[in-house]
């Protein structure tokens, strides 16, 4: 039996080359936190990040210049209001111009779907009607070929490698989560490799009733990880902190500030429980 | 939190108990029904005796991806015009479903020909709301002229050839689960099968259950839930019977096997043991009770050691 279980900068080194396609999913629960900023610990760059609601960890690897492109469906800090670094790279080319390629969560969900099948497009009732088409020209349209009726169709997406966050995995690597989940699936199965950071490894997954498992086949790594997904939550471990989330509004809106920020709690901690620590430092 | 009245009650709050006799009401001659489970497991029984013992006719049935000897019951007793499947079988106890091939033989019911992916690809655009759904799998064979309803097309962004697989609407969906509350939230016991893209293609969900429960013991678990607000809910114990319903009881493979022998002879000219069965099963029984006192108390206490086949 091969141990899909990997240190965490070892996968993020083996997956993740400059200029990937990379996918981190999680949707207001399970975002991986750790593996986001093990990718800019390791200072990677011209990524085009897809995700359907790129949030703080996104505005994070933006302002410290990981990312080229952003696929996406919303971006904002959730509840708070603007991402700062997201909204000066795309106004001020700071600190590398960031290209946008603007969906609606249904179309990134059917594209993700469509990458997992194998199939170029994927086709849904949404985007006709709106002027998103007008500033996006990959999505397109498609004549049902029965009811002659015009639908949107958008290109499949496949990922070089998809980033998640789970509660468990076993050392195969089948992966089990459970609570709300968002595009995860769709994202793993599109995916040419998937990493999953874990709360725990354990020896046998309990029977978590149709908690979504990833079977090993599909994952490259699995890294395990204590509070990964922080400042998100994890559904029976940990709640999510929405005092950080209102103080990262603070600490992003100038880029000193944040340089300042990430310079200290990210690039000067060897891995996330050093990162972790670091914030207790300041409370 | 304040209970909230039936007038100021969320309309998926209402609560949806039926019966299978008012279910059986709304059925018409010609309709597309959908029967959920898989294989030998989970099929709706209590409602398919139902739709032989009211004679409807010339009904579409869109099988699970897997259908059972359910569908087969059906066809033998003339209630079938068209069947959405790519397959009806009852695996060791009966390769293929005797009547379906005899009526496939004779060319006396059409077969909407299809792959597991193609009969998702179909029930996926429905549940999506759209009229066809892209599929790639089935270029290249022969299925395009055995199912004249799928169709070739270039896809808009690559121009690669694909199939179009036009979306399958049922009317009405049939299931059987473990455990539902009254407000038609339903949790199967295992995987679930295919029922879950079934109810989200279909128009109107019924639900059959093992248990009726509160609905605080579904919000326990409530990833459990896999059936969210059926249409109806109707408690039916040992309503997969002879099929298995995982975790309550095993497939009774004693009965299934004198209904493949019965429909075996059938098949080769002698409806006569088929038909003394249909009396004694289907038309005679006045109940759910009626028809458990018939298939006996031993034979189910048996089967409800749910241990005993495991390996």
């Amino acid at each position: 039996m091969t141990s899909k279980v990997r240190p965490l900068g070892d996968a993020i080194a083996t997956h993740v080359r400059d200029g990937a396609c990379v996918a981190l999913e999680g949707f207001t629960h399970l975002i991986p936190f750790a593996a986001g900023h093990e990718i800019i610990r390791q200072g990677r760059r011209n990524l085009h990040l897809v995700r359907m609601t790129p949030d703080l960890i996104y505005d994070q690897m933006i302002g410290m210049g990981c990312a080229s492109k952003l696929t996406f469906s919303w971006g904002g800090n959730p509840g708070v209001g603007s991402l700062h670094r997201l909204r000066d790279a795309v106004e001020h080319q700071w600190p590398a111009p960031l290209a946008l390629d603007e969906h609606t969560h249904a179309g990134v969900a059917a594209a993700y779907s469509a990458g997992a099948a194998g199939l170029p497009f994927a086709t849904l009732r949404g985007y006709l009607g709106t002027d998103l088409p007008s500033v996006n020209p990959r999505i397109r349209s498609v004549d049902c070929p029965f009811t002659g009726e015009r639908l949107a169709a958008v290109p499949a997406l496949n990922p070089d490698v998809t980033i998640l966050h789970a509660q468990r995995a076993d050392r195969r690597g089948n992966v089990a989560m459970h609570g709300i989940v968002g595009a995860q699936r769709e994202a793993a199965f599109a995916a040419r490799a998937l990493i999953v950071t874990v709360e725990e490894i354990v020896d046998e997954l309990p029977p978590a009733m149709n908690g979504i498992v990833l079977p090993h086949w599909i994952v490259s790594a699995v890294a395990p990880c204590r509070g990964g997904a922080y400042p998100s939550y994890v559904h029976d471990h940990y709640a999510r902190d929405n005092g950080f989330y209102q103080r990262w509004d603070t600490i992003a809106r100038e880029r000193n500030g944040f340089l300042a920020w990430m310079n200290r709690h990210v690039l000067a901690s060897r891995d996330h429980a050093a990162f972790l620590a670091s914030l207790r430092e300041v409370a | 939190m304040p209970n909230p009245t039936a007038s100021d009650a969320p309309p998926s709050r209402r609560p949806v108990l039926s019966t299978v006799e008012r279910e059986l009401d709304t059925l018409k001659d010609g309709m597309t029904v959908a029967l959920g489970g898989f294989n030998t497991a989970s099929h709706p029984m209590a409602v398919v005796r139902g739709i032989v013992r009211r004679g409807l006719r010339n009904l579409r049935v869109v099988g699970s991806a897997i259908a059972g000897l359910d569908l087969d019951l059906l066809i033998g007793a003339g209630a079938v015009r068209e069947v959405v499947t790519s397959s009806v079988t009852a695996e060791v106890l009966a390769a293929t479903g005797p009547f379906f091939r005899h009526a496939l033989e004779r060319q006396q019911i059409n077969l909407w020909e299809c792959d597991e992916g193609i009969f998702y690809a179909a029930l996926r655009a429905a549940g999506q709301g759209l009229p066809f759904a892209p599929w790639k799998a089935g270029i290249g064979t022969s299925i395009l002229q055995l199912n004249p309803d799928l169709k070739i097309f270039p896809c808009p962004i690559t121009g690669q050839d694909l199939i179009a697989v036009p979306a399958i609407v049922p009317d009405v969906f049939f299931a059987h689960v473990e455990r539902a509350d009254r407000y038609g939230l339903g949790q199967h016991t295992g995987s679930g099968y295919g029922d879950r893209a079934l109810h989200r293609a279909s128009r109107r969900t019924v639900l059959t259950t093992e248990a009726l429960v509160s609905n605080e013991e579904i919000r326990r678990n409530p990833m459990m839930t896999s059936i969210a607000y059926a249409d109806a809910v109707i408690r039916v114990p040992w309503g997969a019977h002879p099929f298995a319903s995982p975790g309550c009881y095993r497939v009774d493979e004693a009965f299934i096997r004198q209904y493949v022998d019965v429909a075996n002879r059938a098949r080769k000219g002698d409806r006569s043991a088929f038909d003394a069965w249909l009396q004694r099963y289907v038309h005679g029984p006045k109940s759910q009770a009626d028809y458990l006192g018939t298939v006996g108390f031993d034979a189910r206490h048996d089967l409800q050691d749910v241990t005993e086949k495991e390996s």
